[in-house]
């Protein structure tokens, strides 16, 4: 049944997140004033190059470390926690049947599980074909739908590293347009040989802890992690008395057409989405407190953000705050959207802006960005924004901003 | 009309699968790309270029931008299957960066906003069996509330050998025909059956604006609508998704005035997956602009006297359940008729 509720305003009453930094968003705050970071060295390949790489793999003591005893099931696991965790954050864990949406991006799913299955197909033994089916990157939402007893429609979307900035901007649509009155929404990876063994093919893995911003940055650190978001819409909210963290006031997004897998060095797609996610939140750019940058460290994403940066803020860029929080997690490719959301509602909510850790050297060619290694106090932050980029130029941005509440989360 | 949106363009790729030791289908290259530029695509992202970019043509867009969004299943398993080919025989060194990037949910979608300049933005849906239609859904709605001034939207899926011997496994498309689908003998085939196949198709979309042409309007509850339909196309095709199709079916038809014809596509067309639900669009479009169905069309000798009989349709109902039973469902009409 559609709900009344066109241009509804839009409200987060609950989070669950995970990564390498832990589990919770108390953990995560931890964390941010702590400039902690949760990369580890692993061996992916038997120690055959790229080994080792630094990961930021969750730990072990919240999910099994082994990535081949996990591989059918790992993103799922993931989702299902954070799931769980967002429920009861929003005070609806306990109910047989929840009345939400899901609405998750991904890039790969459970694709350990798709590897195994080539494994076991190359050994001329009999490859298990549930590792196949379970390895869609739609089936983890439908298997922790299920398991949440979230009565809602579920979609998975998945534009690459934009993958979970552009599920939360479909649940905001979905929330101003009164279609549902619930959604969470957010995303989810797991580490898997795969995608680490991919991108050091393109040569984008960092050599040590990824380093954005800075001069000597030569790639990124893969990890994984699962972020979500409840959303409602605010009289939805307020009706059952849950506590807004935030507002979602803002949601943009463009393609850049430029190329298959690297940015634009103009920015183009970056400027046009901020632009947009500015103009839905109704805030002048002057008015963000802090910008949390996808910041992968890559050569040309970080030139391309800094361009995009300077097309939307011009002079005034040097006054903004920016971070960039890879280097706490790595880089979570379908999750990073989410998670950038939350670190973004850390900063709303504690006023502290992340740290970008190993950020000695600031890049010459960046100047103007306004970034430093440590964390930093944020008087009275009114508006925070978040970008995230994807292969092929997808871009996305999402703005949230201060809530009528009292205090803060715990 | 709230959602209803006007169909300016749409083009649709679709083969069943090729017998043993028969060549896949040639794919078509869109207008001003070569074969070197293409040979860098995966078989899913040239399908989708295929059908995209007829589509544009068909519309006349070019130079216009639009909102661009994209459903698929399996994804490149052709490239995931390269990949591993290296991966697992020679180690990460070997790896093809090529079928890493552009065997990616979304490299169909880059390809296509790269191809035709598209920058307003968009998204990849991936899901079962009824997410094209989901993605038109998506996109109509859209459109129709002037968040986009038009979309282009589709959905693409290459065949794959794996997936279809997975699928057997668990008993699904066994190559013979279910007792509640009419399966006609497909063309140069040994005996009827229903089979997996690949396929793109896709649609421009902009504001109804009242100029003659096909009408789409997404509906919010199939299962409620009670209204005049000539034809109601089906999604089921021997699949886990038929018990879901067929209980909606029995809803629908016993809401329904008057004795609909029920059209079974993917009896002839073959499961494509996401892309099922748009090649009926598709197949509904043409039957309601009064079309002869392409001779490669696989529904061509079987369409002909549909489409010759004496009452030309004006409304056609499309809808696709998938294996998780969630529904959409939208409705076609041609020129002015009121929906």
């Amino acid at each position: 049944m559609k709900n009344a509720g066109v241009d509804s305003a839009v409200v987060v009453t609950g989070v669950g997140v995970i990564s390498a930094l832990g589990r919770g968003y108390g953990r995560h705050v931890e964390a941010v004033r702590n400039a902690e970071s949760g990369l580890v060295s692993l061996n992916l390949f038997n120690g055959t190059p790229p080994d080792p790489v630094l990961c930021g793999r969750v730990p072990g003591d919240i999910l099994n470390p082994d990535l081949e005893a996990t591989a059918s099931h790992r993103a799922t696991s993931l989702l299902n926690m954070a799931l769980a965790d967002a429920l009861a954050d929003a005070g609806l864990a306990g109910d047989a049947a929840v009345e939400a949406d899901l609405l998750v991006g991904t890039t790969l799913g459970n694709m350990h599980g798709g590897t195994l299955y080539h494994r076991q197909l190359r050994s001329g033994g009999e490859p298990d074909p549930g590792l196949v089916r379970d390895f869609l990157p739609c089936a983890p939402a439908h298997s922790a739908a299920r398991e949440a007893g979230l009565t809602g429609s579920v979609r998975t979307v998945a534009s690459a590293c934009g993958s979970a900035s552009a599920a939360i901007g479909q649940a905001l649509r979905r929330l101003r347009q009164g279609r549902a009155k619930r959604v969470v929404a957010g995303g989810f990876e797991a580490l898997s040989p795969y995608c680490v063994a991919g991108f050091a093919s393109l040569k984008l893995i960092a050599s040590g802890p990824c380093r954005p911003l800075d001069a000597g940055r030569d790639g990124l650190n893969p990890g994984e992690a699962a972020a979500l978001l409840v959303l409602e819409t605010e009289d939805e909210a307020r009706r059952r008395g849950a506590r807004p963290l935030g507002r979602l006031s803002g949601y943009g997004e463009a393609l850049e057409a430029y190329h298959q897998t690297r940015a634009d060095p103009d920015g183009a797609g970056v400027a046009a989405a901020l632009g947009r996610c500015l103009a839905m939140a109704d805030a002048a750019p002057e008015q963000v407190s802090c910008l949390h940058l996808h910041g992968t460290a890559t050569r040309a994403n970080d030139i391309s953000e800094h361009a995009a940066c300077r097309a939307v803020w011009g002079e005034d860029l040097a006054s903004l705050p920016v971070c960039s929080t890879k280097p706490m997690t790595g880089h979570t490719f379908g999750a990073a959207g989410a998670l950038g959301a939350i670190f973004s509602l850390i900063t709303l909510d504690q006023g502290v802006a992340p740290g970008t850790l190993n950020l000695t050297d600031p890049d010459p060619a960046l100047a103007g960005f306004n970034a430093a290694a440590g964390p930093r106090e944020i008087p009275a932050p009114e508006h925070v924004a978040s970008v995230a980029l994807g292969f092929g130029g997808e871009s996305y941005a999402l703005c949230l901003s201060r809530a009528k509440r009292e205090g803060g989360h715990g | 009309m709230a959602d209803r949106v006007l169909i300016r363009g749409l083009g649709a790729l679709c083969s069943v699968r090729p017998k043993p030791g028969e060549p896949a289908a040639k794919i078509p290259l869109p207008r001003g790309m070569n074969s070197r530029q293409a040979r860098r695509l995966c078989r899913q992202s040239k399908l989708a270029l295929g059908a995209a970019d007829r589509a544009w043509e068909e519309a006349g867009l070019d130079g216009q931008d639009a909102h661009l969004l994209l459903a698929l299943t399996h994804g490149s398993t052709s490239f995931l299957n390269e990949f591993h080919d290296y991966l697992v025989e020679y180690g990460p060194e070997a790896a093809s960066p090529n079928a890493f990037a552009g065997g990616v949910a979304n490299a169909p979608l880059a390809a296509i906003s790269a191809h035709l300049g598209l920058t307003l933005g968009g998204a990849t849906l991936v899901g079962y069996e009824a997410c094209g239609l989901e993605a038109l859904n998506m996109a109509a709605r859209r459109v129709a509330s002037a968040e986009a001034p038009r979309c282009l939207v589709g959905a693409c899926e290459e065949f794959s050998p794996l997936v279809q011997e997975v699928y057997a496994g668990a008993g699904w498309y066994p190559d013979r025909a279910p007792p509640h689908l009419p399966c006609p003998r497909l063309p140069g085939d040994g005996g009827p059956g229903l089979a997996m196949a690949e396929g793109a198709a896709f649609l421009a979309l902009e504001p109804d604006d009242r100029e003659p042409g096909v009408r789409y309007r997404p509906l919010d509850d199939p299962r409620a609508f009670s209204g005049e339909v000539d034809i109601v196309i089906s999604g089921a095709g021997g699949g886990p998704q038929d018990h879901h199709e067929l209980e909606l079916l029995q809803r629908l038809l016993a809401n329904l005035p008057g004795k609909p014809a029920l059209l079974f596509a993917k009896a002839a067309l073959g499961e494509t997956f996401a892309v099922g639900s748009l090649l009926s669009v598709d197949l509904a479009v043409r039957l309601l602009r009064g079309e002869d169905l392409p001779p490669a069309h696989p529904l061509h000798p079987r369409l002909a006297p549909l489409a010759g009989e004496p009452r030309q349709p004006s409304r056609v109902l499309i809808v696709a359940a998938d294996r998780t039973g969630a529904v959409q469902a939208g409705l076609l009409s041609f020129d002015h008729h009121p929906i």
